[in-house]
């Protein structure tokens, strides 16, 4: 029983994996249309490539310098690849930048994707402010997170909140820390619920 | 009931007086000469970015503000749009923005009294 119960939850998480690989590359190539549809250039923000420097001296070490070693990316450049860490966007147009306070003018480009990047915003406030930049900078905006039934996104010490896309303009946010709960949106701060 | 959270800083001494009467004072100068009172609001709630303190003990206290949702529609601006739509000059803008350490597109004025049953918390930080 116990055995199958294993089982069950590794293929539930590999399931979830392969699920994930496969929105992210269907939501970079949507970006992509979107971006040349409008004539416009593409945002990516959270490069691809990942850091073999990141998370120095901790259990994901190995596993984010294997990705670095083989080079693998888990998307697209874009035009414009923006993170706060060169290495990240290695390969790509970079510009070094942080998600809240983006160097762009309004609606600049055509679309932004934004993959793994608003679940390591501080708190709900850090996201909406992180939201509406990428709303400001873009004329529409596509994001990737990882689902709080991920176990490996459970182990990430810097995931501090759980996302959900739940309309257009619209996210769910999950404080890890707090427990609490908000909508984020484009009118002000976000909106707590219980 | 949906509301929206924010934070407000302030110095330690006022804090017996705002949980009592909640937050009541604030000055909005929209030129050197001219304002109006109002309250100011972040929703940044890391007490260093609070560059509007210079030095002092202002932001040594932080309250949560979780304004109900009809309060916000009425009476919560974005500074940047308050602002604006005040006809803040630019030059001034530019100071008081520089003044208070550059996290303006986080700043929020509330038009009102803030109720002291809308202070979720307080600490000192």
């Amino acid at each position: 029983m116990l055995k199958k119960l294993a089982l069950g939850f590794v293929a539930q998480q590999g399931a979830g994996i392969v699920a994930r690989y496969t929105e992210t590359h269907e939501k970079y190539d949507m970006a992509r249309e979107e971006a040349d549809r409008k004539n416009k250039p593409l945002l990516v923000v959270g490069g691809p490539a990942g850091s073999k420097d990141a998370y120095q001296e901790h259990w994901m070490q190995p596993l984010v310098r294997t990705k670095a070693f083989f080079q693998i990316k888990a998307h697209g450049c874009g035009d414009v690849c923006v993170d706060i860490d060169p290495l990240s966007c290695d390969g790509c147009n970079y510009v070094s930048a942080n998600i809240m306070d983006l160097p762009f003018s309004n609606k600049e480009f055509g679309a932004a994707f934004c993959s793994h990047v608003v679940e390591h915003m501080p708190d709900a406030n850090g996201c909406q402010l992180a939201w509406s930049e990428l709303h400001r900078v873009a004329d529409v905006v596509f994001i990737c997170v990882p689902p709080k039934s991920s176990l490996f996104a459970w182990m990430v010490p810097d995931h501090h909140l759980w996302v959900r896309q739940t309309g257009e303009g619209v996210l769910e946010v999950e404080e890890r820390d707090t427990g609490d709960h908000y909508l984020v949106d484009l009118d002000g701060p976000p909106l707590l619920y219980q | 009931m949906p509301s929206r959270r924010l934070y407000h800083f302030t110095d330690p001494d006022r804090i017996e007086d705002i949980i009592a009467e909640g937050i009541v004072y604030g000055d909005v100068p929209t030129s050197p000469e001219g304002g109006f009172n109002a309250v100011w609001l972040t929703s940044d709630k890391n007490p260093v970015s609070q560059g509007w303190t210079m030095g002092t003990k202002k932001a040594k206290a932080r309250l949560t503000v979780d304004i109900p949702e009809e309060d916000v529609e009425q009476s919560l601006w974005k500074w940047l749009d308050l602002a604006e739509h005040a006809g803040v000059e630019k030059w001034w803008l530019e100071i008081l923005n520089a003044t208070g350490g550059g996290g303006q597109r986080r700043w929020y004025v509330f038009l009102g009294e803030i109720e002291a049953s809308w202070i979720s918390r307080w600490e000192l930080v």
